[in-house]
Order: C-alpha cells, then structure tokens, then sequence
C-alpha cells in the first residue's frame, strides 16, 4: 500500500506498515466505526460491565437470536464458529462448537476469540466460569421478550462498530410493531393460546415473547394468570379457558379433546427472540385478525 | 497372575490413560504439541486446552472413578449384598434434591458454588439420615436396617426432586436434569483440589479397613471373635465410603455403573480379599471413568455423549462377559 504525501512525516517516524494498516480501518475488514466511538461501556445481562476498545474480530454467539441480530447486520464475517443449532447458509462452513448450552471449550479456545456471546442466567453458569479462567471474553444477553431483544440488537451494534445497521434493523422492527398494532388496534381480542408440545401441554404464560407477540397482534393470551414463563397445564384446564384460537408450535398437531377449536400451525422461526420479531408478530396478527390485512402495504 | 502383577499393570494404565486423554479431544493436537503445552511451551491456546481444559479434567475422572470403584465395593462387603452401589443408600437423590434445590432458587445463578455446595448438603443430610434410622433400636447398626432405611430415604428424595422440578421453570428443569445426568465438564483445578482434599485421606482411610471387612464377610459374630471391633468398623467403612461418593456427586453430579461394576469385576479377576480388591478396585475405577471420559468427548464432538450412558454401555457388555466366563470357571461373585 502507498503512503499518502501527507502522512510522510509521521510515517517515517512510526514506520509506513502501520499507517498501511490503519487504512484498513475503512476497508472490509474491520466495520467502520459507524455511529459507535471506542471505548465502548455497555452493561450486559449478568450484570457484568464491558469495556470494548475497538470492534471485536473473531466472536461466536452461542444464543440463536444474537447471532440471528449479527447477519441482519451484515455482520457474519466476524463469526467463526456456530452452534449445532444454526442452520443458516451464512454460517454453513463454520465449525461447530456444539450446543448452545455447556458448548465445547476446547474448540472456543481453539478459535483464537475475541468475544463470546452467550446466555445470562443459571442455565449455564459453568460455561461463563470457564470462559473467565480461560482468559475469553464473554457478553451475556437474555432474549426473555421484545425489549431485550431490542436491546440485544442495539448492544451488539455498538460492540461491533455498525451501530448505524442496529438502527436499520431496530427500525424496520418498529415499524412493523407499529403496522400490526395499528391495525388491530380497534379490534376485539380473540382468546389465543400457544402451546409448545408435551403431554400435557406446555403453553407460554405472561412475560414470555410469544405472550408478548400474541398481545401485540391483537390477541389475549388466555393464560395470562400464569406463574412460571412456561408451564404444563392440564386439558380441563384447557377446556374451561374457552378457546378461539390455538396456535401450535412447529410440527404439532391440535390435541384431539379441542379439536373443536380453530387452530393453526406456526413457523419454528417464530419462537426465536430475534430481528425477525416484526415479522412473527405479523404473522400470528394475520392468524388472529385475518380481516385486519386484507389491504394496506404487505 | 499374582495380585501385584495386576497392581503394576493398573498402575501403569493410569498413567497411560492420563496421557491418553490429554492427548485426544475435540481439537486435534499433535504429541509434540501436548508436550510442549505441558512443559509451558508453545501456542497459547493449546496450553489453555491441554493445561486449564485436559489435565484437571483427566485428574477428575482419575479421583471420581477411583473413589465410586472404591466405595461400591466397600459398600458391598459392609451390606453383604452384590447389588450395593455407591448410591444404594440414598447419597445420590440427597445430592440431587439439594442441587435441584439451589437451582430453583436461584442460588446456583449468583453463587458458583452453591450448587456444588448444596448437593453435598444434601448428600450429607441423606447419610446422616439413613445412620441415625439404622441405629434408632440399639447403638447397633443393623445391615439389613440400613440397607432399607437408605432405599427408602432415596426414594424419598427422589418425590423432593420431581415435586421441585414440577413446580419450576423450563430452565430449572433442564439444568437439574443436565446435572443428573452427570458430566466432567465442569472440572477445573480448583474443584479437582477440593475433590482430592475429600478423595485422598478418605481412600487411604477405606484401604486400611480392608483385614477387618475381610472379617466382616465371614459374619459379624465371627469378626467379634477374631478380635475386630464390628460396630467400629461398620460406622467408619459407612461414613467414609458416603463421604467418598458425596465429593464425587457434588463436583460432577451422579455417574452410575462405575461402584457396581468395576468392583465385581476385579472380584471376578483376583478374588474377595479386600486387601487387594480395595486397592485394585481404586485404580480400575480410575482407568474406566478416564476412558469413558475420552469416549464421551471424542465420539460425538464437538458435542458430549453423557458418561453415564458410555459407562453403562461400555461396562454392561464388558461385564457381562466376564460373568458368563466366570461361571464357567466357578467364581462366586457373591460378596
């Protein structure tokens, strides 16, 4: 790489590579510090506080909707590895680390990292402790419902330097939040519930992001009453709720005592907290509210 | 072949499946380099992989193994019965009910070692159970009362643990039962200093009761007479072998097959006496977890099969074996 006329000075005091190199700096290699000025100070959801002097390299997030945020970022070149658990083409010549949960350290070690992105909470509280002793960083998130996976997404924009892609992203969501809200607004709510499998079936109580989408599309989730984020309940139960609508998580079938009831399957891509909320939301407001988007944009 | 012999050889297997599993993992590196990381040389990364990931890893699986082969066949000269296990008397649901517990609540999410912590709480509170329900009629312990106060009390456990895991979360749920599920993950050199802290004297302990539990198996009235003191003998070989199977339970949660089958099959091997089984049961525990150990990383990498499930499947058709040639050679196996 040439040194600019202008740089002569300086460079033969420092030595022309390393002006050579910073011109990377707007190149593709590092992302251009765009809307984000280092050192970055950002909290994550253990409550740890990072510093980040510059834009990570070489990450691997073990969290399906991190990583989810990270391509709608333009931003797959940074990742090294995945989980067994992404399937996207992006990431399909990457090595696998193994679940997302408990993943295989020797192969993070291996990867020479600059960041993991994993769980908060006690899921996996020994991975985090590993990763400490092994001298890894590690940014916890907890894509419990839409704000955090408003966060996330913010987050990880200015971690990375492209915070002006996390606003793209964060738009397009809000608007679609927007869009869906809008036009059910004015409509009655429909008793929904969500089951996600097992005998008897698990369904998704209040402050779970389904809970939440099923809100936002106009719907009443019927066990709104219910302690724990998720939870078996009982067929009579299921029965006395007085159903609209079920909506069934991927591949199940409606349970033959409501077979009554209208039902419908969802897209698996539905259940993952990530940028593609705005989307999920939209498609269970039109399982909800048919009528609601017989017209307008999309 | 002589029993040292066989002591010689299982020493040096140790050895080799310590270097073994250094030497194979997930990420492929050469002899040279595992050497070198151990000499403190080389790429940093596989210093980290062979020093702070491998070794303590290795020397878990070494202490664990060793230390449930041993207490299983303590275990199953003290009840006198081959079906004794390091967890027959309830050791493991108590360990299981404390660590499910402090994930419930929420401890094990802000304290890294309560969880640790609570299972050998619980692990204690079962042992401490079982003996004071086997010594309530006399200051005697009753075998056959033990034996069933600790069935019982683990069955007790157990309805703690479903009625705890039925009442959490999603999340709960899957660490308690990733935890049962028993794992050498988690081991790094501070938890395997605090395992050979329990390990150690306690083995040293059990190796030198062995004369007075080879008294014990031709009968407790006869062991009285021969001079041992039986009541003694049967509390400390109770305590320690529990305290032995608690530090293992509590650092990698509960690992099944290893107390019941390594023993049997020395016994198949050398014979019933204790003062050879004891050791070699020690050393063979600590070959076969080591083993299963590399089998469970490596087979299915980069994700883990749990040891249990290589324990069982490797050790059942093994043992099997070795019973159906025994039978023909007219061993007993009987305790």
């Amino acid at each position: 790489m040439r040194c600019s006329a202008t740089w002569f000075l300086v460079a033969t005091l420092v030595g022309c590579d390393t002006f050579s190199g910073q011109q990377v700096l707007s190149g593709a290699d590092e992302p251009e510090a765009s809307g984000t000025s280092y050192p970055v100070q950002l909290v994550d959801a253990a409550g740890t506080t990072h510093t980040f002097e510059s834009a990570p390299r070489r990450i691997v997030s073990l969290v399906p909707s991190a990583t989810e945020a990270l391509l709608a970022m333009a931003l797959a070149n940074q990742l090294v590895g995945r989980t067994d658990y992404d399937r996207m083409p992006e990431l399909a010549g990457l090595p696998s680390v193994g679940g997302g949960l408990r993943p295989n350290l020797e192969i993070l070690v291996s990867l020479d990292l600059d960041l993991v992105i994993r769980f908060a909470g006690d899921s996996d509280l020994a991975t985090a402790e590993r990763l400490t002793q092994l001298g890894i960083r590690h940014f916890a998130v907890q894509p419990d419902g839409i704000e955090d996976v408003l966060t996330i997404i913010g987050d990880l924009g200015r971690i990375m330097g492209a915070s002006d892609a996390a606003d793209v992203v964060l738009l397009e969501i809000r608007d679609a939040l927007d869009d869906v809200a809008r036009r059910v607004a004015e409509l009655p709510k429909p008793r929904v519930v969500y089951l996600l499998g097992g005998d008897p079936p698990w369904v998704a109580g209040p402050g779970t992001y389904i809970d939440e989408l099923m809100t936002v599309a106009g719907g009443r989730n019927v066990f709104d009453d219910l302690d724990p984020l998720y939870a078996p309940v009982s067929m009579e139960a299921l029965l006395d709720r007085d159903l609209d609508l079920i909506l069934l998580s991927d591949g199940l079938t409606p349970p033959s005592p409501l077979a009554h009831v209208q039902s419908a399957v969802l897209p698996a891509s539905v259940e993952i907290p990530g940028p593609g909320l705005g989307r999920a939301a939209r498609d269970i407001a039109r399982l909800i509210h048919p009528g609601a988007f017989d017209s307008g944009p999309q | 072949m002589k029993p040292i012999t066989w002591g010689a050889l299982l020493g040096l297997a140790v050895v080799l499946v310590f270097l073994l599993s250094i030497r194979l993992g997930s990420v492929d590196l050469s002899t040279g380099e595992v050497f070198a990381a151990l000499l403190g040389e080389g790429d940093i990364n596989a210093r980290r992989i062979v020093v702070e990931l491998r070794a303590p890893r290795a020397l878990m699986a070494i202490l664990v193994g060793g230390g449930l082969s041993l207490s299983g066949a303590v275990f199953q000269a003290l009840l006198r019965n081959p079906l004794a296990e390091p967890y027959i008397l309830g050791i493991s649901g108590g360990a299981a009910t404390g660590a499910v517990l402090a994930l419930a609540m929420g401890l094990a999410a802000s304290l890294s070692w309560a969880l640790p912590a609570a299972a050998f709480a619980g692990a204690l509170l079962a042992i401490v159970l079982v003996l004071r329900v086997a010594t309530a009629a006399d200051d005697r312990v009753d075998v056959r009362v033990l034996l069933l106060a600790g069935v019982v009390v683990g069955a007790f456990f157990a309805a703690c643990i479903s009625f705890v895991l039925s009442i959490s979360d999603a999340r709960t749920m899957r660490s308690a039962v990733l935890w049962m599920m028993g794992s050498l993950a988690g081991s790094d050199w501070r938890t395997v200093l605090m395992v050979t802290l329990y390990t150690l004297p306690a083995a040293i302990a059990l190796l030198g009761l062995a004369r007075p539990l080879n008294l014990l198996l031709i009968g407790e009235e006869t062991a009285g007479y021969l001079g041992a003191n039986v009541e003694r003998v049967k509390r400390i070989a109770y305590v320690l072998a529990s305290l032995l199977t608690a530090a293992g339970v509590a650092a990698t949660g509960v690992i099944g097959f290893v107390g019941l089958i390594v023993p049997h099959s020395i016994r198949l091997l050398v014979g019933a006496d204790y003062r050879v089984l004891l050791p070699l049961s020690f050393l063979a525990g600590a070959v076969f977890l080591t083993l299963a150990d590399v089998v469970a990383r490596t087979v299915m990498s980069p994700a883990e099969v749990p040891i249990g499930v290589i324990t069982a499947f490797v050790g059942v058709p093994l043992f099997l074996l070795l019973l159906r040639r025994s039978i023909g050679a007219g061993t007993g196996i009987g305790a």
